[in-house]
Parts: C-alpha cells; sequence; structure tokens
C-alpha cells in the first residue's frame, strides 16, 4: 500500500477511534474525552499536514478491493488521492481540530460532554471517508452517516423541544434531497455498471449514457446536495440546526455537512459538464438561495441566524459558479469552498465566544460595545467579516482570503462557457454582485452591532469577559488563515483539468488570455460589494443620519422587510404543503386499514360465521348425509381448540371447510379435460 | 447419509419431554434455551458443512440431503426428503439464532412456563422442518406443525385481546394453507411427484400450453396469495398487527423474525419457479402490491400510538421490500430480497425485544406517555438507536444493504415500468426515515411525560444478551455482506437465470 494511502486511512481512522475509546471509557469518559478527542484530531491533522506537503508525490495514488461480487460483477470501493481530496483533507481536519479544542472549554461543565465529543468524532470520521473515497457508494454511506451525526449534534440538548424537533426536520429535510441522489446512483449503475468516479466519467465521455439521462442524473446528485448544503427550498433544516452546541454549528457550516453537497457537484463535474441544461439549472437554484438568503440574514437579531443564512447564502455562490462549467468556474466555487470554511469556522467560533461571554446571549440587539472586553475575539471577527466580504485591493493580488475566491466566482460568471447560456451566467453575475453587496453589509451589520456601538444591555456588558486560551488560539488561527487562505491554494490543489490525477475532465478550458476582460469587470463588481457594502453598513449603524435614513427605508419596504423577518413563510409553506397532508394522509391510511381492508377480512369472517349457523340450522332440521358430514368435520376440529376456545372457532372452521371445497370445485372443473 | 438437517430439526421436538423433569420453573427455562442452543449450534453445523461441501447452486446436489421413501400407497408417493441449498441454509442459520434468543426472551412468562416452551419447541421443529423440507407433503406437515403451536402461543400467553387474535391468525392463515395445498394438488396430479426440485425441473410440464394459460395463472395466484398472507402484502396484512401486537414478546420475535419469512421463502421455492411465465405476466400487480406495502406500511405506522403497532407495521413497509426485490428478478433485486429477510429478521426482533424490555416495565405501549428515556436509560437508548436506525436504513447496518440492493435491481430489470415503480417504491425510504425519527422523539428525547410507579432501569444481563448479538450481527452484515453473498450470490443467478427467456418472450409479445 502506497504511503499516501496509508496517511489517508491514518487521517480517517482516528476521529473514529476516538468515537469508539470514548465510548468504551464509559463511567471515565467525561475525563477523558476531551484529551482523546483533540490528541487524535491532532494526528489527523499532522497527517494531513505531512499529505499536504507531500502533494507532488502523493497525487494520483489510489487503492481500492473488491467489497461484494452481486450478480458475479465486482463492486469495488477505495481511496483515490487528488487535488480535491487534498484540498478538503486539510480544511477538514484543521477546523475540526480547531473546533474539537474549543469546545474543550465552550462546552465544559455540559452533562453530556462526552456524548459531545463522541459525535463530533464520528463526524469528522463520516466527512473524511466522504473525501477520500473513489466511488459514489461510499461517498453515499459518508452522507448518510453525517446526517446520523448532525442528528445527534443538533439534538445534543434534546430535552429541550426546539432542539429535537430541529435535529428531526434536520435529518427529514436532507433525506427528501437523498431520494434524487439515490435515484442517480441507480441510473448511474444501470448505465456503467459500476459507481466508480473514473469508471462512470470516463464511460459518460464515452457516450453511454444518453444525453437525457444525464441531465436527469445531475439533477439528482444535486437534489441530494440542496438537501445537504441548504438550497433553496431544501434550506429550512440549517437555520434551525443551531440549536445544536455552536461548535456544532462552526463544524457544519465550515467543514462536514455543508460542504458534503458542494463537494459532490464539484467532484461529479465531469459528468455534470455534459448537460448544459442541468447546469443552468444548478447555476440558477444556487443564485436564488444566494440572494434569498442574504435578504433573510438582513433582518435576522439573532447572531447566530445572521451566520446561518449567509452560509446558506454563501454556498449558493459556491452552486451558482459549479453551475457553469468552465475550468475557472469550478475552480472557484471549490476555492471558495476552502476560504469559507475558515471564515465561516472564525465567525461562528467568534460568536460562539461572544456568547459564551454574555452568559448564552445570542440577540446582538442586547450587546454592544464588546470590542474592548473581548479584545481577541473581535480582532478575529473583523477580520473573518472582511473576508467573507471580499475585502482587497481590486485588479492586485493582495486580499483577504474571500477576496479571491469570490473575484473569481464572478469573473467565471462573467466569462461563461461559451455556450448558448453565457447571458444567463452574465445575469447571474450581476445578481450575485447585488448578494455580495448584501453580504458585506450584513456582515458588518452584526459586527457594529456587537462591538461597537453603544452597549445596549449594561448587566450583560459589565459580565462579559474574553474566552480562554483554548478558545482564542482556534479564533486566532482561524482568523489568520481568513486573511492568508487566498494564497496558492487554488493553484496547488485544485488543477481543473487531467493534470495531477484529477478527475476533472470536459470542462470548458479558458486560459489566462480569455479572461482577462472578465478579470476586469469581477474586479470593479468585487470591490464596488465590498466596499458599498461596508460602507453603507458604517454610516447606518454608526452614524444619527444613517440610522434615520436606515429607519425611513425599513417603514418604505415594511412588506417586504417583515416578510423577510419571518423567513419568506418557508416554515409555514412546508408545514402546509407537505406537513401536514403526509399526517393527514397517514392517518386516513391508519382509518382504511382499520376500518376497511380489516373491515372486509372481519365481515368475510362474520359471513363465515353465519354461513356456519345457518348449515347447523339445516342440519338440525333437515337432516341431510352431506351437511351431516361436514358438520362432524367441524365438529371434529372443533373439539380440538374447544378448551382454550370459544365455540365461535367451530364456525370459522366451518367456513375453512367451505373455502377448501370451493377451491376444489374450481381447480376440477378447470382441470377437466 | 447426512442426518444433520434431520438431527436438528427434531432436536427442539426430542427436548419436549426434558421439560417434566423437573417442576422447577427455573430449570425448565434453562432446559427449554439449553434445547435452542443446541438446535442454533447445529444450524451453524448445516452452515459449515454446507460452506465446506462447496457444491453445485441447486437444491438437490447437496451432501446433506436426506431422501427415504416415507408413505406409499398405489401411486402416491411421499418421500422423506431433508435438503438445503444456499438459501434455506441462510434461513435456517436465522431460525436457529432467533430461536434461541426468543427462548431467552420467553423466561420471562409467568403463567405455566412448561406449556410456554413445549410449545415453542415444537414451534422450533416445524420452523426449521419448513425450511428443510424438500417435499411437499413433508413441507405442508411442517407448515401446519407451525401453525398450530403458534395459535396457542398467542392465545394463551397474549395480551388482553389474545384469543380474537389467535383465532384470526389461525383462520387467515388456515385460508393461506388451503390455498397452497390447492396448488400443491393440482401439481402433484399433474407430474405425479412431491419432490420439490424436480418440480422445478419439469415446471415446463405443468399444465402446458397456451390453452391452459388461464389455470396456470389461478394456480399460480393461489400459491402466491397463500404466501403472501405470510409475508404480508397488502391487503392480506391486517392479522398481522393484532397477532403482533397481542403475542408475547418472545412469539411476536419469531412471527416477525422467521414466520413472515415463510412468505418469501415459499415464492422464491415454489411459487416464482413453477410459474416462471406467470411471475413476467403477473409483474404489473406484484410490484404494484409491493410498492403500496412499502409505502401504505410505512404511513399506517406513522400514524400509530402504540409502540408496538408500529413496529408491527414496519414489518409491512420492510417485507414490501422483499416481494419487490424477488419480482424484478433481477440477481441485484433477489440478492437483496435474501439479505432483507435475514436482516429484517435480525432487526424486527430487535424491535420487538427493544419494545417488549420496556413493556415489561411499563405496563403500557403508548408512546404519548413515554418521553425523556434517553435521558435515565442511555445504555438502552444507544442499543435501541442501533435497532432503529438499522431499520431506517442507516448505512452500516445490514438493511441498508439489503433495500439498496433491492432498488438496483429494481431499476435495472427489464420488466416494464420497473423504474417507475423504483421511483415510487423510493418514497419509502423518506418515509421510513419519517416514522422512527418520529417515534424517536416520542419515546427517547424531550422530558418524561409521567412518573412510573417503579422507575424504569436498564435492561437486565439477560436482556442485554438478547439484544447485542443481534445488533453486532447487523452491524456485521451491513459492512461485511459478503460472508452471506458470497454464499447465496451463485444459487440466486442461477435461480434468476430461468426466468431470461421467459422475461424476453413478454417482452417480444409486447411489441
Amino acid at each position: 500500500m502506497q504511503t499516501g494511502i496509508v496517511l489517508a486511512l491514518v487521517i480517517c481512522a482516528m476521529p473514529l477511534l476516538a468515537s469508539l475509546v470514548i465510548s468504551a471509557l464509559g463511567k471515565n469518559a467525561g475525563k477523558w474525552c476531551d484529551k482523546v478527542g483533540i490528541g487524535a484530531m491532532f494526528v489527523s491533522l499532522a497527517a494531513s499536514v505531512w499529505l499536504t506537503l507531500g502533494h507532488h508525490e502523493f497525487i494520483g495514488q489510489k487503492w481500492d478491493f473488491e467489497w461484494i461480487t452481486v450478480a458475479g460483477h465486482p463492486w469495488r470501493i477505495g481511496i483515490l488521492l487528488d487535488g480535491m481530496t487534498f484540498a478538503l483533507l486539510i480544511v477538514v481536519t484543521l477546523v475540526s481540530f480547531l473546533v474539537h479544542l474549543f469546545s474543550r472549554q465552550y462546552m465544559h461543565g455540559d452533562e453530556r460532554f462526552a456524548d459531545f465529543f463522541r459525535w463530533i468524532g464520528f463526524f469528522t470520521f463520516s466527512m473524511l471517508v466522504l473525501v477520500i473515497s473513489d466511488n459514489l457508494l461510499t461517498l453515499f454511506v459518508a452522507w448518510e452517516l453525517m446526517g446520523l451525526s448532525s442528528y445527534k449534534l443538533i439534538g445534543h440538548y434534546f430535552k429541550k423541544e426546539s432542539a429535537y424537533l430541529a435535529c428531526k426536520k434536520a435529518f427529514m429535510t436532507t433525506r427528501v434531497g437523498d431520494v434524487g441522489f439515490f435515484l442517480a446512483l441507480l441510473a448511474l449503475y444501470l448505465h456503467t455498471g459500476s459507481l466508480q468516479y473514473s469508471e462512470i466519467f470516463e464511460k459518460a465521455h464515452a457516450g453511454v449514457i444518453p444525453a437525457v439521462t444525464i441531465t436527469w442524473i445531475s439533477l439528482g446528485l444535486f437534489m441530494g446536495s440542496m438537501g445537504k448544503s441548504a438550497q433553496f427550498p431544501l434550506h429550512i433544516w440549517l437555520p434551525d440546526a443551531m440549536e445544536g452546541p455552536t461548535p456544532v454549528s462552526a463544524l457544519i457550516h465550515a467543514a462536514t455537512m455543508v460542504a458534503a453537497g458542494v463537494y459532490l457537484i464539484g467532484r461529479m463535474m465531469s459528468l455534470i459538464c455534459l448537460s448544459p441544461v442541468a447546469l443552468v439549472v444548478i447555476a440558477c437554484i444556487g443564485a436564488f438561495t444566494a440572494i434569498f438568503a442574504a435578504a433573510i440574514a438582513f433582518t435576522a437579531t439573532d447572531i447566530k441566524k445572521v451566520l446561518a443564512y449567509s452560509t446558506i447564502s454563501q454556498l449558493g455562490f459556491m452552486f451558482t459558479a459549479l453551475g457553469v462549467g468552465s475550468n475557472i468556474a469550478w475552480q472557484a466555487g471549490m476555492f471558495h469552498l476552502v476560504t469559507h470554511a475558515f471564515f465561516k469556522a472564525c465567525l461562528f467560533l467568534g460568536s460562539g465566544s461572544v456568547i459564551h461571554a454574555c452568559h448564552h446571549e445570542q440577540d446582538m440587539t442586547r450587546m454592544g460595545g464588546l470590542r474592548k472586553k473581548l479584545p481577541l475575539t473581535h480582532l478575529t471577527y473583523l477580520l473573518a467579516c472582511l473576508s467573507i466580504a471580499g475585502f482587497g485591493i481590486p485588479m492586485l493580488p493582495i486580499g483577504f482570503a474571500g477576496f479571491f475566491s469570490k473575484d473569481q466566482i464572478l469573473m467565471g460568471l462573467w466569462q461563461g462557457n461559451g455556450g448558448a447560456n453565457d447571458d444567463v451566467y452574465k445575469t447571474l453575475c450581476i445578481v450575485l454582485t447585488l448578494t455580495a453587496t448584501m453580504t458585506s453589509f450584513y456582515m458588518f451589520r452584526s459586527y457594529w452591532l456587537t462591538f461597537w456601538t453603544k452597549p445596549r444591555d449594561q448587566k450583560i456588558h459589565d459580565h462579559a469577559h474574553e474566552s480562554p486560551w483554548e478558545m482564542t488560539t482556534a479564533l486566532l488561527v482561524l482568523g489568520g488563515l481568513a486573511v492568508v487562505a487566498g494564497y496558492g491554494w487554488a493553484n496547488i490543489f485544485l488543477p481543473a483539468g487531467g493534470e495531477h490525477g484529477s478527475l476533472i475532465e470536459g470542462l470548458k478550458e479558458w486560459e489566462h488570455e480569455d479572461v482577462h476582460h472578465a478579470h476586469i469587470m469581477a474586479s470593479i463588481f468585487a470591490g464596488f460589494a465590498c466596499f458599498a457594502g461596508i460602507g453603507l453598513s458604517a454610516w447606518c449603524y454608526l452614524t444619527a443620519s444613517g440610522e434615520r435614513a436606515r429607519k425611513a427605508a425599513r417603514a418604505a419596504i415594511s412588506p417586504i422587510y417583515n416578510a423577510a423577518k419571518r423567513k419568506f413563510f418557508m416554515d409555514e409553506l412546508a408545514e402546509t404543503l407537505v406537513i401536514r397532508p403526509t399526517v393527514v394522509l397517514g392517518a386516513l391510511l391508519a382509518w382504511t386499514d382499520r376500518d376497511v381492508v380489516d373491515g372486509v377480512v372481519d365481515s368475510v369472517g362474520s359471513s363465515a360465521v353465519a354461513t356456519g349457523e345457518l348449515s347447523a340450522k339445516a342440519d338440525d332440521s333437515v337432516v341431510d348425509g352431506a351437511v351431516h358430514a361436514a358438520a362432524d368435520v367441524a365438529w371434529g376440529g372443533g373439539w380440538l381448540f374447544s378448551r382454550a376456545q370459544t365455540g365461535r372457532l367451530r364456525n370459522y372452521f366451518f367456513g375453512a371447510v367451505g373455502t377448501v371445497a370451493l377451491f376444489a370445485v374450481i381447480v376440477l372443473y378447470l382441470t377437466r379435460s | 447419509m447426512d442426518w444433520t438437517l434431520t438431527l436438528m430439526t427434531f432436536v427442539p421436538l426430542a427436548g419436549i419431554p426434558l421439560l417434566w423433569a423437573s417442576n422447577e420453573a427455573k430449570v425448565q427455562r434453562w432446559i427449554a434455551t439449553i434445547v435452542s442452543a443446541v438446535a442454533m449450534v447445529l444450524s451453524f453445523v448445516v452452515w459449515s458443512r454446507f460452506q465446506a461441501a462447496g457444491v453445485g447452486t441447486a437444491l438437490g446436489s447437496s451432501p446433506l440431503k436426506v431422501d427415504l421413501p416415507w408413505i406409499s400407497v398405489g401411486s402416491f408417493n411421499v418421500r422423506y426428503t431433508m435438503d438445503v441449498d444456499a438459501i434455506s441454509v441462510f434461513m435456517v442459520v436465522l431460525t436457529g439464532i432467533l430461536g434461541f434468543i426468543a427462548s431467552l426472551s420467553g423466561w420471562g412468562v409467568q403463567k405455566n412456563p412448561r406449556g410456554f416452551f413445549a410449545m415453542y419447541l415444537l414451534l422450533l421443529t416445524g420452523m426449521f422442518g419448513t425450511f428443510v423440507a424438500a417435499d411437499l407433503f413433508l413441507f405442508y406437515v411442517f407448515w401446519e406443525v407451525m401453525l398450530l403451536p403458534m395459535y396457542f402461543l398467542i392465545g394463551l400467553w397474549g395480551g388482553p385481546k389474545r384469543e380474537f387474535a389467535a383465532i384470526k391468525f389461525f383462520i387467515y392463515t388456515l385460508v393461506g394453507s388451503v390455498l397452497m395445498l390447492g396448488a400443491f394438488l393440482a401439481v402433484y396430479f399433474q407430474l405425479g411427484t412431491f419432490s420439490i426440485s424436480e418440480i422445478i425441473r419439469r415446471h415446463a410440464e405443468i399444465f402446458p400450453g397456451a390453452e391452459n394459460e388461464n389455470l396456470r395463472m389461478v394456480l399460480f395466484g393461489a400459491l402466491f396469495c397463500g404466501f403472501a398472507i405470510k409475508v404480508p402484502v397488502f391487503p392480506f396484512h391486517t392479522w398481522l398487527p393484532l397477532a403482533h401486537v397481542e403475542a408475547p414478546t418472545p412469539i411476536s420475535v419469531i412471527l416477525a423474525g422467521v414466520l413472515l419469512k415463510m412468505g418469501g421463502y415459499g415464492m422464491m421455492r415454489m411459487a416464482f419457479p413453477w410459474f416462471p411465465d406467470e411471475v413476467v405476466r403477473a409483474w404489473p400487480v406484484l410490484a404494484t402490491l409491493a410498492v403500496v406495502s412499502i409505502i401504505y406500511g410505512a404511513f399506517v405506522a406513522m400514524a400509530q400510538t402504540d409502540w408496538k403497532k408500529l413496529v408491527a407495521y414496519s414489518s409491512v413497509s420492510h417485507m414490501g421490500y422483499v416481494l419487490l426485490g424477488l419480482a424484478t428478478l433481477t440477481p441485484e433485486g433477489v440478492n437483496g430480497a435474501v439479505l432483507q429477510m435475514f436482516s429484517h429478521g435480525l432487526l424486527a426482533g430487535m424491535m420487538f425485544l427493544l419494545v417488549g424490555v420496556m413493556y415489561d416495565q411499563a405496563h403500557h405501549r403508548e408512546m404519548a406517555r413515554f418521553g425523556g428515556l434517553a435521558t435515565t436509560l442511555p445504555k438502552y437508548t444507544f442499543i435501541a438507536m442501533v435497532g432503529f436506525f438499522g431499520s431506517l436504513g442507516l448505512p452500516g447496518l445490514s438493511g441498508f444493504v439489503s433495500e439498496m440492493m433491492v432498488f438496483f435491481g429494481a431499476f435495472k430489470s427489464a420488466l416494464p415500468d420497473a423504474k417507475l415503480f423504483t421511483i415510487i417504491g423510493t418514497l419509502g425510504v423518506v418515509m421510513g426515515a419519517v416514522y422512527i425519527l418520529i417515534m424517536i422523539q416520542k419515546i427517547f428525547l424531550g422530558t418524561a411525560k409521567e412518573a412510573h410507579a417503579h422507575p424504569l432501569h436498564e435492561p437486565s444481563a439477560r436482556e442485554w444478551i438478547m439484544l447485542t448479538p443481534l445488533a453486532v450481527l447487523s452491524l456485521f452484515l451491513g459492512i461485511y455482506p459478503r460472508i452471506a453473498l458470497d454464499m447465496i450470490d451463485p444459487a440466486i443467478q442461477s435461480w434468476t437465470k430461468e426466468f431470461t427467456p421467459h422475461i424476453a418472450a413478454h417482452a417480444e409479445k409486447g411489441k
């Protein structure tokens, strides 16, 4: 086995091992679970770093084995190392390690401390398996195991009603998407006889799969992604998922779960790019989700809710980019996944630190002026906000991580894929520019409201304190990465095209010279979005005139504002259109089962009884030899059970004998010849 | 001549007199459990011998076969034939495992334990016999031997409505037996043999020709309905919730874990291979019934308030996958169906045990009256999650592999509209999650709804011995299904091959 494969196995095994060890520790788990978890993740992270540093050597290594044989046909599963895998491995292990470290203090004193560490370990394990898989089967398995882990973690405080409803909602909503994913697997297996990426792509490019089927398969895969990565209309679980502890939110929103959906589409791009229809659908749903979620984020006052909607919105950015189907846009989408993981983890853990400091107050309207109380949290939150806003110097390669990835997304959209839908992509580019402006506005809104402005709740403000070193270390590392992660990543790990063992093929390949114009446009758009958004929000929240203008504007658009505040009634819609009808149908079918289906059975039974009684009467009055004999049989059978049973059995038995007779007559009739 | 099969089948019967060795309930329990354990070990011996022989795939080629003349009156020729192929071996092992585990569960029976275990051991003999009999007459005898003790076990040791449940179960199943018997006799009079393998070989001689088309369909229909009642397939399922709910826990385990499998087994062994052309013609009906069972069972399960009833209806849903898999006539689908039979045996057995553990303590099964068990009983909750998430089809546990393969087979099937049926069927995957998660929420999450007279406690050592092996087996089979597939796949391939010309002919006719 090659070194790279061994490292990948170690990376995956460590968090699983930690999870199992914590389970095995039993009563002592509370004392050791944090150390076991952090230690295991440290090993995992070290192995990832090793793998990443030696990526030139390890890239393209693969290993697989025969899992089962069905119909004499082997199903092979295994590991594949390519640029995407490296990029994701380092992100997942790093973020998960920092989340483990952070949680040690954040979750301190929780009565289910050990359970928490057990499940975040398992969560990380599932995501890592998903990333190293060389086939859709193990990817799907990991995908579902992630569903289980998220269910457990979102429902960590399961005594609370809101928590147990949220975890159920998350699992069910994602399952709806999984049906599409699963059907896509069935179709792929039917047409290619395999679920391994390399074989699927090879056969797809050889034209084995009909074009229409490719579109359906791609949309099925995307349906799975819509569930996991919270795209409209399957996004409804994600805001509720913040019922879980804050570190879990950081994990879900950055390294695991929602990243899985984007990864799936990115991974399957060689197939999806064969269907222009599927591409444009993915891009449109992504862009719509982006602006839709951004509008809701404008109105949220809960700091975690702002972040939750911003995640949905940013995921929309990624899908829009992936929906273009060109090399630069694909790279941009995956690149944004990486940079987003760092700044979003930083933001979530930052919000956790704020909530920790404010004694579990999450409402921004009761915060304010915390920058002096929480200097490190403030600093890292600012860096992450600048990163998500895409802060940098337009046209120059100098900026925060989000600057590069967002810039590239807009560029990819403006450039299009040289096909018939380029106008659509240009329009989506404008939509995303608007969304990016909204992003920098609402992110800075949360920043001003939390760290600047006058303290609105003096008691909370007085008691606020900076978090312990484990938490601030995690924040500083992530904050640092939010600044610098833009350099190098994309070119080293995310090469589109056949080189470096990458499986991504068949995309529209733009050369550097082609995109010059698009680059200028994107820089203008991105620069405008960043500075206009930040400037506007500073004016609105830091100056008196701005506040008046803001209130006037809100009054002017109050219907839209209120609708956004109520999440555009998506939960109510789901309740009315899906949940309630399902429940009613269930009740209806249960009634049918009891009173109709079983009713028929029982009435057949009672008519058999009636027939029996009638025969008994006939037996009494008309002494008929045949009836007599039949009655004797019935009595004989009846005697057998009469000690245990009521007399009615005799009659039932009569019915049974009658059935035999009837059936015999039918058979004899049909076999006469 | 190898007597292992006979030994295994009759060890439980021979154990019955031992129950009179002592008047102590404790001793009787031990005797029954030891006898069941011996039978289980013998079932493993059957497995290993069958594996070691490494023989052909069809019934009749195994070295375990015993074939002796039994009743010979004129031309009426019944033989004592016991034989296994890979599929029956698989089912025998399931019976052995669940037979042992349910005997442990029977320790909780307070009322006349001697009578209970006597009936229970007779039931075991009937079940083993059904799976290994290779002569129709013998098969029918065992089939009915199974019925009788079941009737008493439900009727005497069951819940409040036990008598009605027992009668209904008995009559309903009897109707199925009668339909089956009618078809058996028709086939016998045609071919002059009771040998199951010979009938399979000579199936083309059963009322041949186009003029007998309808007759063949009637016979197939009779056989199918006879087995469909056992599975149970919608709309023949209504005996099941009643019988399951009224039966005592060990009997629910056997009923769900083994008896339902007889239906699927019978279809594989008789109904389908005897009438291959009819199976292909009846495909739309079979697929519809399967898909309706899957979805309907799940919807009705969702609406239940009684915990045990929910589990009972989940069986209707899960056994629908078995029928769907078989009806696809693809190796993937049939492999999935057979695996699903085994997996459902483990998981449904486990779920009934889990419900039983709580029922014994709380003396009720109303889900709304539980709540918060995850806080008070973390260990019980952990093992329960394995069972329930297994039932929901979580990867890593056996249910996922089997359901997945059923769908792969169904989607691949060349039969008309197979894809449509598959797409509708996958709705069951969502609904499965819905009723399981609602149930978990009501029972385990939140806070306790009411104070119980005696605080609920974690399972006892005996209960752990019942639950743990099932969980471990389900996990093992979920990760390493090879152990089963390598054995059953060759047999299933040759089984499905028989249908290929019929599918092709049917497609030709359709054009």
